[in-house]
């Protein structure tokens, strides 16, 4: 009997998270094609190539060492144990290819049960929000090279630190973010942050004479692509809870855990999740009297202010942690643009950044006292131990491994494009040649229609 | 090539069922020697294609005109 039961839970993960790799896919693409209508005319074509070889670079880095670092690191190494599991994610470990024998470790269930796949996908989409803000005049390697850094390497670490059951972070400060928004949107935002300072702004965008400016070139483009985001953000938050078997005196019972094996309610964080949604709608709309970018961000500013406690919060508090956060967000993205002159095209650093900053900072107070874990010798949620993870994945994670990556990429003069080429269009080429081909498609339908009429004639 | 002969055994005595166990470490260095190769030819690539562009573009000034002409 307990065999079939153990069968069937793992029968329903499997099935869950096949249906959600597809589902999370949404979150890429309409992240791309938000960049896409935020990207001019000229530099349409070459920010799509840039964006879409971030994937195939995603996949290999990922395989080879971009796992092996989530599975290594869980412990620090060295700060609450060793290298854990990490041996059967190396990349010629015989676990990482088709195994009949790779069965999850009873005694660490969540972190062997989830494909690396999963991972992998959360990857691409970390990636796609960074890349965002440096469009228009950043090289497509550099987006690659340090796509590969931020997505294969120190996200990863984070997570392995913060977003795992037996996290050093999580077992010592009480570090609580069951939807990643300090690993994933506060690491984002600082990563973005580190880029955009050493890559500068557009030409002519930060100047005396223009101002700081959002220019939306294709409102349904970044409409669609919002609303692909909002569904991957959705399937994301399904795949942050893991369908396990709980044992209680009474039997052995499946349960929705988060990712730290502590039990929650599925309905409960999608309601918090669609009521975050709906306060950070609500919230851009009015600050920004109706602006079409800011009601979008608002609500994924709104999804990220929360992640750090949906699996807590009642749907209400989630409503108004959403409108104070935006709120945050909206001013401080305007003060930072101003102050330092910072030109972030889809505003990573305030959507992401900033959302998931405040929201760490703030959930450290509401959920106090809280087990972090369902392992009661880890420290509980505390004030002192969000904030602290606020600044790491911030400051340490994000800020200063873009900053100095993008820092040799210049010295080697490989992080900008020639400025000609930013006035000019990436597009030259491929417009050109598109118009040659048109011409030449006309010439040959011309060349047709004529040959048709004269034999009519005949 | 195959690590077994037949499905009807206990299958996690099977293990990995892909071709040439034992020969991974190979395939990581090579696939890694390629990955770092494509991120070179993408430089080199884009480089050149850069090039080309701005040839096609031509000067700042070039552009200039080109601006004015089209308003």
């Amino acid at each position: 009997m307990g065999n079939q039961y153990e069968g069937v839970v793992v029968l329903l993960r499997e099935i869950y998270y096949r249906d959600l790799v597809i589902l999370m896919f949404f979150a890429p693409i309409g992240l791309l094609l938000f960049k896409l209508g935020m990207s001019s005319k000229k530099h349409r074509i070459a920010t799509l190539t840039q964006n879409l070889m971030l994937m195939p670079v995603m996949i290999i880095s990922f395989f080879l060492f971009g796992w092996f670092f989530y599975k290594g690191f869980e412990f620090g190494p060295g700060i609450t144990g060793g290298w854990g599991v990490s041996g059967t994610a190396l990349p010629w470990s015989e676990f990482m290819g088709p195994n009949l024998d790779a069965k999850p470790n009873p005694d660490n269930i969540i972190n062997t049960a989830i494909p690396w796949h999963i991972f992998l996908l959360i990857s691409i989409i970390v990636v796609s929000i960074a890349t965002g803000s440096w469009i228009e005049r950043i090289r497509g390697s550099a987006l690659c090279i340090l796509s590969v850094i931020l997505g294969s390497v120190f996200w990863v670490i984070a997570a392995a630190w913060g977003w795992s059951k037996s996290g050093w972070l999580v077992e010592l400060t009480g570090y609580h973010d069951p939807f990643a928004g300090g690993v994933i949107h506060c690491l984002v935002g600082g990563f973005a942050l580190g880029v955009l300072l050493p890559l500068g702004p557009r030409l002519g965008k930060q100047s005396e004479i223009f101002d700081v400016r959002k220019t939306i070139h294709n409102p349904w483009m970044i409409t669609l692509g919002m609303l692909m985001i909002y569904v991957g953000f959705i399937s994301f938050y399904f795949a942050a809870q893991i369908p396990l078997i709980k044992t209680f005196d009474s039997g052995n019972v499946i349960l929705t855990t988060n990712i730290y094996g502590a039990p929650t309610t599925i309905y409960g964080t999608t309601a918090n999740l669609f009521l975050s949604l709906a306060g950070g709608m609500m919230m851009g709309f009015v600050l920004s009297k109706g602006d079409l970018f800011w009601i979008l961000g608002g609500g994924l500013a709104g999804l990220v202010s929360t992640s750090a406690g949906n699996d807590l919060y009642h749907p209400l508090q989630a409503f108004l942690i959403s409108i104070f956060v935006v709120w945050l967000v909206f001013k401080a993205h305007h003060w930072i643009e101003r102050r330092f002159r910072i030109d972030d095209v889809t505003g990573v650093l305030a959507i992401h950044g900033f959302g998931g900053f405040f929201g760490l900072i703030i959930s450290g107070f509401i959920l106090w006292g809280y087990p972090s874990s369902p392992n009661m010798e880890f420290a509980d949620i505390n004030p002192a131990g969000q904030a602290f993870g606020a600044m790491l994945t911030f400051w340490l994670f994000g800020f200063f491994p873009g900053y100095i990556g993008s820092q040799v990429l210049e010295f080697f003069d490989v992080l900008r494009i020639p400025e000609v080429l930013e006035i000019g269009g990436q597009d030259t080429l491929a417009m050109e040649k598109q118009k040659e081909e048109i011409v030449d498609f006309t010439g040959i339908e011309k060349a047709v229609l004529k040959e048709i009429i004269e034999e009519r004639k005949n | 090539m195959g690590p077994f002969d037949n499905w009807l055994k206990d299958l996690a005595d099977i293990g990995p069922i892909y071709p040439l166990v034992g020969s991974e470490g190979i395939w990581v260095a090579v696939v890694a020697l390629f990955w770092i190769w494509w991120h070179m030819a993408q430089i080199r690539i884009e480089s050149q294609l850069d090039m080309e562009q701005i040839e096609a573009i031509g000067e700042l000034e070039d552009l200039y005109e080109t601006f004015s002409e089209d308003s």
